[in-house]
């Protein structure tokens, strides 16, 4: 579906400037406007997921888009309209109850935060800060998260808009580098067959919902991963010196040459959903006010590039 | 002097009281009223320029211009902090006209060079880099110019609204200038790396850390992580030179880390808490070093079978004495990172490895240990337990330094024992991987042992045509590790299978080639195995046609998998049709009676 953006500032006065209206059209799998009901937006894009889960894939839905454009309202809405996360819940518990004859299955979900490269537990917030661990058996663990096993979706939102309370506030000064606060909710599927014959056999699922932090400094964030040119600004902190090195080696070179230490604790977190072993949507948001421009702009490159990154999906057995 | 209406002091009170609200009050703005105390501060400056414009006559033409200017600076970037570009620019344009004429006093060079970095930076937000490009470069040119013709350390801009007694020392002076300055150089960094002028910008990057050390302030353990990244970049060049230097400074400036107070804030707990996994980190870029070197080397040495050429050998020797005496001048020009005192230190790190090429056996050694001793260092904090990726990725290191050094060794029997050394310590690691999350990493360790086995095949048949006669033992080894590689060959194909157990009609573009090469030295390695057995020989002369035809059966149905397997496919070919004979006379041979 295509979605053009105006420009705010083109005056068709302007002779000087007649030629470079940085209006754009841009497509994407789908466009949402202010008339879209939260039904809407869960079954477009996040419901064919959930299936995927209780097959035993992996799946990743992002929120992207400056503070203030409706992210967590997107992901965990309201207690009158709620968002992706408890709508996704349900349909895997209904999901999972369907194939209950045949499967023995387990569902347990946690909610944390990662700040400035710090990860918190969000239902559990004074634990303090939590550590990420890889075992040999399966991927990334948080040592010492809180893990939900509930199947009652009134129950989780609760927890979840409790939980999202805890993220870390922050103010808005231009200095600070990468100070942004990310919330995922993870939730965890396992299977085991229940008939004789297919033996032993797990389904492992994994579901990440994230709501990333506002991109509106994103060009100060200390994301890397797959990070893609957001836009020339140039950053005012020395602090930020890392990522421009960094950037230096991002041309050429193959991955073995060199360490790749500065990837993020979300890029670490979300290892498969980014280039692997996932399927992954990215609901982009901009806001409609003709301030926000720029930052739409940005947005909506950014989301444009990342369409073209290909996951490869071989099933977890 | 000022005209009455509480005086100087007052004026100068404000203006710091501006300054202060826009510094530190604005941290605590609420997220509602984010810009509320620059908004103060804003109202107070205007007060401050309407207090200087009364006094227009009285005063010193220059002086009151200067003033001036520095308002037109702290308006143009609190304009710029609020959003307000148009604005910004206005005012910050402003001040570098009213400072043109005297830009290259004391008393102004400060400002103006500052002024154009704002103006960098807001040009920059606009996304017309090449104009913030020009803005800088003058800015620089301008330092340059300075400190050719005058060099003092200039006034503050802060001092324009500073009692006499309130006034700075020239140290500093120079070091708020020298600060102002690196800015411009960081800045310009990153505009160089957006108009991808990468090698220009990875020598103003190293500039600012060199600055950082002389002249900023740094949090050590963040300028060591810093360093030691931009020597990836220069290992990405083959400039072992600069990585080395980058890498010894890493080292020597993260030892000062919790050792002394920080020049600027110190350092949190959280950082103190993760000192063992950041010195792990440098540890591993000193093991890419040691790698990317060997393996350069070996590229240079090689032959076209991949064995080292001794007439290149001999001839980069050479070429090496020459251009020893050229080294020496080029370091000189270097730019290097240190004050007088972690100079010592650094090249004390130097001395510890070689920068140039190993040409011969002895030399690779050497800086094989250097990166060895790096892998235990690693793997300190990397242990299994916990950092499963990073470990498995610094043992694949430790692997491939071996496979690098095996290249040097002239010995196939030594060779053999560096290559068991790498079958001993991937295969653990394999055996306890789970495949369902590590499906990558247990692909690219099934052909990494599957090669290694086979290498070490390959020397074993070399040492075995040496003798005289072929004997029980040597056979025995021969076919077991043939055996082994076969294991794992087949071990990553089944990887590729799908959940019923069928292997792919066709094969996806990054697996294409292993899965391929593969199959290669399947059939091959069938074809090595010894035994006096006719009828097992046969099995296996069977086995290894089977898989050359899936060879070439493959490439005749997907043409375009041609390009990525030119040489085997070659070969395939012609096995193809010479098994079949072969297996034939065999076959005669064996029931003689028909």
């Amino acid at each position: 579906q295509r979605m053009v953006l105006m420009d705010p500032g083109e005056d068709p006065d302007d002779i000087l400037r007649a030629n470079r209206s940085r209006e754009k059209t841009f497509v994407f799998d789908m466009v949402f406007d202010h008339t879209a009901t939260q039904e809407e937006v869960y079954v477009s894009t996040t419901k064919r997921l959930i299936e995927g889960v209780i097959s035993g894939y992996n799946a990743t839905i992002f929120a992207y888009g400056p503070t203030g454009t409706g992210k967590t309202y997107t992901m965990l809405g309201t207690d009158n309209e709620p968002g992706i996360y408890v709508r996704a819940l349900d349909d895997l518990f209904k999901g999972l109850e369907a194939t209950a004859k045949d499967m023995d299955y387990t569902v347990s979900m946690s909610y944390l935060e990662i700040y400035n490269e710090v990860i918190r537990d969000l239902l559990n917030p004074s634990s303090g800060f939590l550590d990420l661990r890889e075992d040999s058996r399966g991927s990334i663990q948080i040592a010492g998260i809180t893990e939900v096993s509930t199947t009652n979706a009134q129950e989780i939102m609760e927890l979840l808009m409790k939980g999202n309370k805890q993220r870390t506030q922050e103010p808005t000064a231009a200095n600070r580098a990468s100070s942004r606060s990310h919330a995922v909710l993870q939730v965890t599927v396992t299977q085991k067959s229940r008939r004789r014959e297919t033996g032993e056999e797990t389904w492992i699922g994994k579901l990440f919902m994230v709501d990333l932090a506002g991109s509106e400094r994103a060009a100060q964030t200390q994301n890397r991963g797959k990070r893609m040119k957001e836009g020339a600004h140039i950053n005012r902190s020395l602090l930020a010196l890392g990522n421009c090195i960094n950037a230096l080696s991002e041309k050429g070179g193959s991955r073995t040459q060199f360490v790749n230490f500065r990837d993020s604790k979300l890029t670490r977190l979300l290892k498969d959903s980014l280039g692997g072993n996932s399927r992954t949507i990215m609901i982009a948001h901009i806001s409609p006010a003709s301030s926000s421009f720029e930052e739409s702009r940005m947005t909506l490159i950014y989301a444009y590039r990342a369409k073209n990154i290909k996951t490869q999906v071989p099933e977890q057995i | 002097k000022m005209a009455a209406g509480g005086g100087w002091p007052a004026v100068c009170g404000k203006f710091r009281a501006a300054r202060t609200l826009s510094a530190v009050e604005s941290l605590k703005d609420p997220e509602t009223e984010p810009y509320r105390s620059k908004y103060s501060a804003r109202a107070l400056l205007q007060e401050v320029k309407q207090l200087l414009s009364a006094a227009e006559e009285g005063g010193e033409e220059r002086v009151l211009a200067v003033r001036r200017a520095v308002l037109e600076y702290e308006l143009g970037v609190n304009h710029a902090d609020t959003e307000e570009l148009s604005a910004g620019e206005e005012h910050l344009q402003r001040c570098t006209q009213l400072l043109e004429p005297h830009r290259l006093s004391p008393d102004c060079v400060s400002l103006y060079i500052q002024a154009q970095n704002n103006l960098g930076i807001l040009w920059s937000r606009r996304d017309e880099i090449e104009t913030a490009q020009t803005y800088l470069e003058s800015a620089e040119a301008l330092y340059n110019q300075y400190m050719k013709e005058d060099g003092n350390p200039p006034l503050d801009p802060s001092e324009h609204f500073m009692a006499e007694e309130e006034k700075l020392t020239d140290q500093e002076r120079s070091k708020r200038f020298e600060k102002a300055y690196t800015h411009t150089l960081y800045y310009l960094a990153q505009v160089y790396q957006h108009l991808d002028m990468i090698e220009k910008a990875a020598q103003y990057c190293h500039t600012t850390l060199k600055r950082q050390l002389e002249y900023c302030g740094y949090y050590p353990v963040e300028w060591a992580r810093n360093a030691a990244t931009l020597s990836q970049y220069y290992l990405s060049k083959e400039c072992f030179m600069e990585a080395r230097h980058c890498l010894a400074a890493a080292s020597v400036i993260f030892s000062q880390a919790g050792n002394m107070p920080s020049a600027e804030d110190n350092e949190t707990e959280q950082d103190q808490h993760d000192l063992p996994e950041r010195k792990a980190e440098i540890a591993r870029c000193w093991i890419k070093y040691c790698l990317n070197l060997l393996q350069s080397a070996r590229k240079l040495l090689e032959d076209n079978i991949g064995e080292l050429d001794p007439d290149r050998q001999l001839e980069l020797k050479a070429q090496r004495k020459k251009e020893e005496d050229e080294k020496e001048k080029g370091r000189k020009k270097a730019v290097l990172f240190g004050t007088s005192d972690i100079c010592d230190s650094v090249l004390a790190m130097e001395e510890k490895v070689s920068s140039v090429y190993p040409l011969d056996f002895q030399e690779a050694r050497e800086i094989f240990l250097v990166g060895q001793n790096y892998v235990q260092e690693a793997k300190e904090f990397f242990q299994v337990d916990g950092y499963v990726t990073d470990h498995i990725e610094i043992v694949q290191d430790h692997s491939a330094l071996f496979k690098v050094l095996a290249f040097f060794e002239e010995d196939y029997e030594r060779r053999c024992k560096m290559h068991k050394r790498r079958i001993d310590m991937l295969e653990p690691i394999y055996a306890d991987l789970n495949p369902q999350y590590y499906l990558l990493i247990c692909r690219q360790l099934q052909c990494e042992l599957a090669d290694t086995y086979y290498e070490m095949m390959d020397l074993k048949v070399a040492i075995g045509n040496r003798l005289e006669k072929l004997d029980s033992h040597t056979v025995k080894k021969i076919n077991s590790l043939a055996q082994f590689a076969i294991k794992y060959y087949e071990l990553f194909l089944d990887s590729l299978r799908n959940p019923d157990k069928v292997f792919p009609e066709k094969l996806e573009e990054d697996v294409l080639r292993p899965a391929m090469v593969a199959k290669f030295h399947i059939a091959r390695l069938y074809g090595k195995l010894i035994t006096s057995d006719g009828k097992k020989q046969l099995e296996n002369m069977q086995t290894s046609l089977e898989y050359y035809t899936f060879l070439v059966d493959y490439c005749e149905k997907y043409p375009d998998a041609v390009p990525a397997i030119e040489t085997e496919l070659e070969l395939s070919k012609e096995m193809v049709t010479l098994l079949p004979t072969s297996m034939e006379r065999l076959r005669a041979k064996l029931s003689p009676c028909v």
